[in-house]
């Protein structure tokens, strides 16, 4: 299941949805998520970008992080999940010898605040950096 | 203000009073050159010979062309914004295929002609040139002024259809004159004596000159008249304007001059050595013919000996160390076999009956396999220096790598079988160097245990351990000081993408700097380092992805 809570609460705003109600939508969505992460479900992490045009992920993290997933659940989610999913666990997924040298470096520890997840000092992938801020 | 604005206004009820009355709306953007055909389509057709090194050259049918004016061609494309298409044509229907539209432009050392210039458009010129003589390097002297060619004991060879058959019939009327029809081999027939000289442009007599040692450009620098090669064009003088303000900067940033040195030095002798490979492979496939008919084995051991036991006294007469030779010729034997092998496969389960017209092996197949070898020794002798150079390892496997598509081998096993010796005499390079990438924490994995101050260890695209800091790890060399000291974890994976927008239009075509900043703002700024593009234009995110991949752009692998 990939989620796009972030994509939910922009399509209420673009329908100009009262606020309250929009929240009310949004409350009971991240709760039903909830149920499905802690029975246990595979979540993948998806924003939906360049369908919508705000490309900030943190949003997303935190939404998830209120549905109840752990710091490390939604590490899952961006990692191990979506690199079994796909059969390349052999590959990528985790920080192991003889796993591809793809990387982030974050600027702050994300079991403090999930923020930390969109918060990107650099990407590294297969041993190059793609990415510096 | 107020008249303008009803007149407009009024402008307006007429274009809709108008519109229902045709079928479409009169288009306000309808194309009014061919650069916005051309821009609309996302195509550029470019017609060329791939008979003329250093400015086209197309190793077989289904090949590739690469030469100067290729790159011209691909670089013109690029700054449309296009697709380049390269259509096949050839001089003697090149003004034929003109007038059909087969191409948008035609492009391969092509000289500016008054004749030519009656039907088409012509840029501006990109190079000067004239025709002068190339012959053996012992007869130059025979051969240096018009007099002395237009003699009927001389024996002048041209190719068919051109300025230079032109040129010889109209200036050296007296000599024998033979149109040969093929412009890769036609230098061969002077440097075997079956011809004494040609005339044909400076450009190419400098070139040749280097291909065949043998033979002699005469006074390149001083040719007989003076021309100019430049790019055929349709009567549309936008277009025309467009192609000649692209070629001045290239021209004025010295680009074009790069360009033409990088093709006159350009190993072009591989591109012989890897048609006499292709040549011997597929008489391979004669042998296989001759060999169901006579249901022979298809390994020969004592004829492989034979063959590679008088390598030794050829090689060393041509200039290839006998190790070398040895490893080479068995490895096209093998290929050859392999050939053989995966013929029989298939005939014997398309229950194959004997073949009518089967070669036979001793009388019409060996002589050929046995004048091909020191063509080839020779060809191995001449590339050798070539094949020695790292640095030159891309050009190697460019001009070699069309025996892999060979339509006449057909068989990808038995070339690559084939090249195999080739490989090693590059350099192998070092392996990359262990670097480390040191973090404040680490998170191995969701279900690990974090590592605080610790290191990520890489070799070239690889990780090679997770340790925490030692004394060991801060020798090492850092991956990239701006990685370092943070909180890092393994690359993050956006499984649900879209690659729409305008940054990503065009990405095989598209400047690497749009969408590096395109994929850098939507996802590699976040750190994905893997992201699913779901339900966006597949082609277009496919050559995005190869562009990435060839490391052109920086990106996440998608």
């Amino acid at each position: 299941m990939i989620p796009t809570l972030k994509l939910l609460d922009y399509e209420l705003a673009k329908d100009h949805v009262p606020q309250k109600e929009a929240d009310r939508i949004l409350q009971d969505t991240v709760h039903e998520f909830g149920q499905f992460a802690a029975a246990g479900g595979k979540v993948l992490f998806g924003t939906d970008v360049d369908y919508m045009s705000d490309t900030d992920p943190t949003e997303e993290y935190e939404l998830m992080a209120r549905a109840g997933m752990s710091p490390m659940q939604i590490l899952a989610s961006l990692t191990t999940t979506p690199a079994e999913r796909w059969h390349e666990q052999q590959r990528r997924g985790r920080l192991a010898a003889g796993l591809d040298a793809d990387l982030v470096v974050l600027n702050g520890d994300p079991q403090q605040s999930v923020k930390q997840f969109a918060n990107v000092k650099s990407a590294v992938r297969s041993g190059a950096v793609i990415f510096r801020r | 203000m107020r008249r303008l604005a009803a007149l407009a206004f009024s402008a307006t009820l007429l274009a809709a009073a108008a519109g229902p009355a045709k079928s479409a709306p009169p288009s306000p953007a309808a194309p009014s050159s061919r650069l916005d055909e051309i821009v609309s389509r996302g195509v550029l057709r470019v017609g060329s010979t791939g008979d003329y090194k250093p400015f086209s050259y197309r190793p077989g049918a289904g090949a590739d062309f690469v030469g100067l004016d290729i790159d011209l061609a691909a670089d013109l494309a690029r700054s449309l914004g296009v697709k380049l298409d390269v259509v096949p044509t050839s001089w003697p229907t090149l003004m034929k295929d003109y007038a059909d539209d087969r191409f948008d432009l035609a492009i391969g050392g092509i000289s500016v002609t008054l004749d030519r210039q009656k039907k088409a458009l012509f840029s501006l010129p990109y190079l000067r040139d004239g025709k002068t003589p190339i012959t053996r390097c012992a007869d130059q002297a025979r051969f240096q002024t018009l007099a002395q060619i237009d003699r009927p004991d001389v024996r002048l060879i041209e190719n068919p259809g051109g300025t230079n058959e032109r040129f010889a019939r109209a200036h050296a009327p007296h000599a024998q004159l033979t149109i040969y029809p093929d412009n890769v081999t036609i230098f061969d027939q002077i440097a075997e004596g079956r011809a004494d000289v040609m005339i044909t442009d400076a450009t190419e007599t400098r070139l040749q000159q280097r291909l065949h040692p043998g033979l002699c450009a005469v006074h390149p620098d001083a040719p007989f008249d003076f021309s100019e090669k430049a790019v055929l064009l349709p009567r549309d003088l936008v277009f025309k304007a467009y192609v000649d303000q692209w070629l001045h900067q290239a021209e004025a940033s010295g680009a074009l001059a790069r360009q033409v040195e990088h093709w006159l030095a350009y190993p072009w002798g591989l591109y012989t050595l890897e048609q006499l490979m292709e040549q011997r492979l597929a008489i391979g496939r004669d042998v296989a013919r001759a060999k169901w008919n006579s249901h022979a084995p298809i390994e020969d051991l004592p004829r492989e000996a034979q063959i590679i036991g008088q390598l030794t006294a050829q090689a060393v007469k041509a200039g290839v160390p006998a190790p070398l030779a040895q490893r080479f010729f068995k490895a096209q034997i093998e290929a050859s076999k392999t050939v053989q092998r995966h013929l029989f496969e298939q005939w014997t389960n398309a229950k194959q009956g004997p073949f009518a017209d089967a070669p036979d092996v001793a009388r019409d197949l060996r002589p050929k396999l046995d004048a091909l070898t020191p063509r080839l020794l020779h060809a191995l002798a001449q590339n050798l220096p070539v094949l020695q150079d790292a640095s030159r390892a891309g050009e190697v496997s460019q001009a070699l790598s069309p025996l892999l598509s060979s339509a006449v081998v057909n068989d990808r096993e038995a070339a690559q079988q084939a090249l195999m010796p080739l490989v090693p005499l590059l350099p192998q390079t070092a392996e990359p160097p262990l670097k480390a990438l040191r973090a404040a924490r680490i998170y191995p994995a969701p279900d690990a245990a974090p590592i605080d101050d610790g290191v990520v260890l890489v070799r070239g695209d690889r990780i090679v351990g997770v340790a925490p800091r030692s004394a060991q790890t801060d020798s090492l060399p850092s991956l990239a000081p701006a990685c370092d000291g943070g909180v890092v974890t393994a690359g993050f994976q956006n499984s649900h993408v879209h690659l729409l927008g305008s940054g990503f239009a065009n990405a095989q075509t598209a400047p690497a700097a749009a969408l590096q900043a395109a994929l850098t703002k939507l996802l590699t700024q976040y750190g994905y380092t893997t992201a699913f593009d779901i339900a966006s234009d597949r082609d277009n995110t496919l050559a995005l992805r190869e562009r990435v991949n060839r490391g052109e752009i920086a990106g996440p692998c998608t």
